[in-house]
């Protein structure tokens, strides 16, 4: 069956319970899902739906495994960065932004169950109405989804509430490429969803699988999710943030362990200048030059929190404890930040929410912006900056113009460390030479690409033979006729590889 | 006498091949240690028609890949502390993997330890101990395994303040059921230890769920662990001799305390708010009858305490907690909000001489070394519930408990002892986890059965009452009846048993 003529069949299938404003053809509609930032090309998004519920979610998958017509989720509101929304073949797009109920916010086991299509900009606040917060990534777009964050493993701000890479998203529910629907973790059952009285917030199992985790990290190719819990935190009712500089990140990296492994602080993330500028700077291009040139070449903030009881004793407490780790490295922990202006105020509201104005803090230089992120142990991190700037001076781009951002994780077993390119419409062969091999060397030093967009994928898979075979029998188990997002990560050949 | 089968002489061959002929044996007086009866069942269990003692992973490959080629049935062990036996059918072939007990690595900057299966909890503790760290140390005493506990079992006391075992494996190297070595996360990208998740889909999710494979799907030869910074002495020291020894903390850092409550519901909301402030090494609401066994050295002397009535007026709704700091000012801050909450809720201490077997063995906290007493009643005893979902959601089980057990004390067929259930809470009270505990007289005509009922009794109040407070055990006929009702979970595990071990040899179950 011909492409087009498998859509169209998809689409009188689907016609019989989607709404009829829930089916969209407009060429110029579809045309915006056909390409994003990154370097990924693709096919063509033949159709867009939008499911409103899991029933209609089951429905676009049934229709799509009969007429074998790919699928391809997305959640979060443009622009797109990484190439897993493009289609790789000509596929429909299934728009979950319409399932965006915030189902349940628990304040006595401190859970949100939220719809795909929730974003950060609309649950935030929503929480901290309630008393609570949500532990972020760095400056999310305001129209990003939550859950689709989560499943994703997007490195949180706070790394002592992580205790593992999937943590903090807790249970599932789940539409394979069957079409079967499935809950996982303690959401399982016994029973349906109205009559199981369990909160949902044991994320294992059930049985001998985490099956929660097969879909992590899956750009869609393993299940489409269609609610998720998610864990949330308890709004401090004191905060302070700290600013701790530095002209080489080593002393830094030695400041986040010591302080992680003690517990200290909350909130814990290092930023380069060109980073931290790009985020503060009130005007381009004047105030952004001025700042970068002014603040130090990296920032490490901390966040010290108390809660509910005893704020003021808690945070007396811990704020001798990062004292006294600082003055052992020779560094001093100050709440004013070194270059920027006083601007110590933004930088605590901007951490505790989305980035809400126009254009995303990434885009404020140039047109694009190329990430190239990955994950190492702290204590590689300085290795590979170095390895990274390097790089940059064999392409002959300015180091300092780079963004960098370091994330520990997992309480500071991990560390997402990540690059942010800029780069303008004149330049995107130059970037993109630079960004492949950089991608390259830094994974032939070590560098794990745990979430394999794009490019990395081949880089990726192709040094490890037996993951990817293993992962191919997943795939063929969950999604038999290789409908979703088909040619992400290593499933290029259909589901059997 | 169970006629034991053997293995083809060419397949014994082959093996001993692989191990030399010092690491593998079918002599009869030896498989004869491998079906030892357990105590909690009585049931016999059958006998493996050989046991082989892989040297390294290498040697573990082609030992499975032997038995792919000759339909050998077979499971990995190392302890046989569980309670399905070695072997789950007759004729099965023990890998047993004790000659793997290295430590490989102890990483005190980036916080992480590489063990081979055979590493005991004892072994690694007093090492990572040595180098001020720790790890979540599940409570099933100091010579079961490591790696075991991180891929089977794992709940543990000081879960509060971390997690359960299983979130603290950071990497796995993995013999398939076919006999392929797969190095999972960043290490199969010569990037470490760290993270076993990715890349894309985590094949982490493959080698345990909520509870582990027990054997059914392949065989885990090396794992990463994370570790913690250990805030308490990098040496125990110990006063007098086992059993009746004690192991104090420095009291500046170091503090338990027991309190009870009016109710289980002021019990439940004294923890969750413990869990808000982020406080606490260790806080939980034990089982009391467990601890009389555990705190006393001889059934004679349970009996006295028991029957003293001690523990029943002063335990039933009670919370321990266990303080540590790494100053005494923070240790005093934590105490001060724990007052705070426990005369919210209405808490008062329980009689000293309970708490102070505490003060005086803090191990209990860590390793739990003297847990091998829950046998020394000589009668049976047994868990059931075992499962994890919110602090209130627990409680909620636990308060159904009643309804199913009673029948079981009222007919004197277990130890009148209704409110020996522990809730322990972690990651702060984000969830928790349950497990009734249950004594038995083994004199009694029909105590084989005893176990089977509570537990199946206790399923059915589960079910229906919507709780998730277990889920159904990898017995086939359990998970095809009890399936459909955990969102047919067993379609999806049997489909990935099927694709990964298509020759059905990965220790398949009793069936």
């Amino acid at each position: 069956m011909r492409a087009a003529e498998a859509v169209l069949r998809f689409r009188e299938g689907v016609a019989r319970f989607l709404k009829a404003d829930s089916i969209v053809d407009d060429a110029r509609t579809l045309e915006s899902y056909n390409r994003d930032i990154s370097f990924v090309k693709g096919g063509r998004a033949r159709l867009l739906v939008y499911p409103q519920n899991r029933e209609d979610v089951r429905g676009i998958v049934r229709a799509a495994s009969k007429n074998k017509v790919p699928l391809v989720p997305v959640s979060s509101g443009p622009p797109h960065y990484r190439g897993d929304t493009v289609p790789s073949a000509d596929a429909v797009i299934v728009d979950f932004s319409r399932m965006k109920r915030i189902i349940r916010i628990d304040p006595v086991s401190r859970y949100a169950v939220l719809e795909p299509g929730v974003t950060y900009g609309q649950l935030v606040p929503e929480l901290r109405r309630q008393g609570f917060k949500l532990v972020m990534p760095l400056l999310p777009r305001a129209n990003k989804s939550v859950v689709t964050s989560r499943l994703e493993r997007e490195p949180g701000l706070i790394p002592k509430y992580q205790y593992d890479y999937l943590d903090p998203l807790l249970t599932l529910e789940v539409v394979y490429g069957t079409g079967d629907d499935f809950r996982t973790g303690s959401a399982s059952g016994p029973g349906t969803p109205e009559t199981l009285k369990a909160d949902g917030v044991n994320p294992w199992g059930p049985g001998v699988l985490d099956f929660f985790r097969f879909v992590s990290g899956a750009q869609g190719t393993m299940g489409l999710v269609t609610r998720a819990a998610t864990k949330v935190e308890v709004l401090p009712s004191l905060e302070e943030l700290f600013f701790i500089t530095s002209g080489d990140v080593r002393p830094l990296v030695e400041a986040m362990n010591r302080l992680l492994r003690k517990r200290v602080v909350d909130e814990c993330l290092a930023l380069n200048g060109a980073n931290l500028a790009a985020i503060l700077a009130e005007s381009l291009p004047q105030d952004f030059a001025e700042l970068k040139k002014d603040l130090p070449p990296w920032t490490l903030l901390v966040g010290l929190a108390g809660y509910q009881r005893r704020p003021e004793e808690r945070i007396a407490i811990m704020e001798r404890y990062l004292r006294e780790i600082c003055g052992e490295l020779g560094l001093k922990a100050r709440p004013s930040l070194p270059g920027g202006g006083g601007r110590e105020k933004k930088v605590t509201e901007l951490l505790s929410g989305p980035w809400r104005s126009e254009p995303y803090w990434k885009l404020r230089q140039k047109d694009a912006c190329h990430d190239i992120f990955f994950l190492t142990t702290l204590s590689k991190v300085p290795e590979f900056v170095g390895v990274m700037r390097g790089a940059a001076e064999r392409h002959g781009y300015p180091f300092e113009d780079i963004g960098g951002y370091l994330q520990p994780m997992v309480q500071g077993r991990g560390c997402h460390v990540e690059f942010s390119i800029p780069c303008g419409k004149d330049e995107t062969a130059r970037v993109k030479d630079f960004f492949i091999e950089a991608s390259e060397t830094l994974i032939n030093e070590g560098a794990f690409f745990s979430r394999p967009y794009g490019p990395w994928a081949d880089m990726v898979y192709g040094r490890d033979g037996e993951g990817a075979a293993a992962l191919k029998k997943l795939k063929a188990i969950f999604d038999p006729d290789n409908i979703l997002n088909p040619g992400r990560l290593c499933f290029r050949e259909g589901g059997r590889g | 006498m169970e006629k034991v089968m053997s293995l083809p002489k060419e397949v014994y061959q082959a093996l001993l091949k692989v191990v030399g002929p010092e690491n593998i044996a079918d002599r009869p007086h030896i498989l004869a240690a491998l079906r030892h009866t357990n105590p909690q069942s009585g049931r016999q269990p059958p006998s493996p028609a050989a046991v082989i003692m892989p040297g390294s992973v290498e040697e573990v490959r082609e030992i499975v890949r032997i038995c792919n080629r000759h339909g050998v049935r077979y499971n990995a062990v190392v302890s046989m502390f569980g309670m399905g036996g070695v072997v789950s059918q007759p004729g099965m072939l023990v890998i047993s993997l004790r000659r793997m007990n290295r430590i490989i690595e102890i990483n005190e900057f980036d916080r992480y330890a590489v063990i081979e299966p055979a590493v005991r909890q004892v072994q690694l503790k007093a090492e990572v101990f040595k180098r001020g760290l720790t790890y979540p140390t599940a409570s099933a005493g100091p010579s079961c395994s490591v790696l075991a506990n991180f891929l089977t079992s794992g709940d543990h006391h000081t879960q509060q303040s971390s997690s359960r075992c299983s979130r603290y494996l950071l990497g796995y190297e993995w013999v398939t059921p076919t006999g392929e070595i797969v190095r999972v996360g960043s290490l199969a990208h010569g990037a470490g230890w760290f993270c076993p998740d990715g890349p894309g889909p985590s094949l982490r999710g493959l080698v345990r769920g909520y509870g582990g494979w027990g054997g059914g799907l392949g065989i885990v030869t090396r794992i990463a662990i994370g570790l913690d910074d250990w805030k308490g002495p990098r040496v125990l020291t110990t006063q007098g001799h086992s059993p009746d020894y004690k192991i104090p903390f420095p009291p500046d850092c170091h503090r338990v305390f027991i309190f009870k409550f009016p109710t289980l519901e002021k019990v439940r909301d004294a923890m969750t708010e413990m869990g808000k402030a982020e406080i606490g090494q260790a806080v939980l609401k034990f089982f009391y009858a467990t601890e009389a066994v555990l705190f006393t050295v001889s059934a004679n002397d349970f009996r006295d305490l028991w029957n003293s009535g001690l523990y029943q007026r002063e335990l039933p709704r009670a919370l321990w907690v266990y303080l540590a700091a790494w100053t005494p000012e923070e240790l005093a801050y934590e105490e001060r909000v724990m007052r705070d909450i426990v005369e919210e809720f209405g808490g008062e201490p329980v009689d000293a001489s309970i708490t102070r077997k505490y003060e005086e063995n803090m191990d209990f906290f860590i390793l739990v070394s003297f847990l091998q007493r829950v046998l020394k009643l000589g009668g049976g005893w047994s868990p059931t519930k075992l499962g994890a979902d919110s602090i209130h959601h627990m409680f909620e089980v636990a308060a159904a408990i009643p309804e199913f057990f009673y029948d079981f004390i009222e007919k004197g067929r277990i130890l009148d002892a209704p409110h020996n259930f522990q809730v322990i809470p972690m990651e702060y009270g984000h969830a928790a986890h349950i497990e009734l505990l249950f004594f038995f007289d083994n004199q009694r005509p029909d105590w084989q059965q005893i176990p089977a009922e509570v537990m199946q009794k206790s399923m059915e109040s589960d079910i229906r009452h919507g709780f998730h407070a277990a889920t159904p055990p990898r017995v086939k006929a359990v998970m095809e009846r009890l399936g459909p009702l955990y969102s047919n979970f067993q379609v999806w595990t049997n489909k990935i048993k099927e694709t990964f071990d298509p020759n059905n040899v990965s220790n398949p179950g009793p069936g």
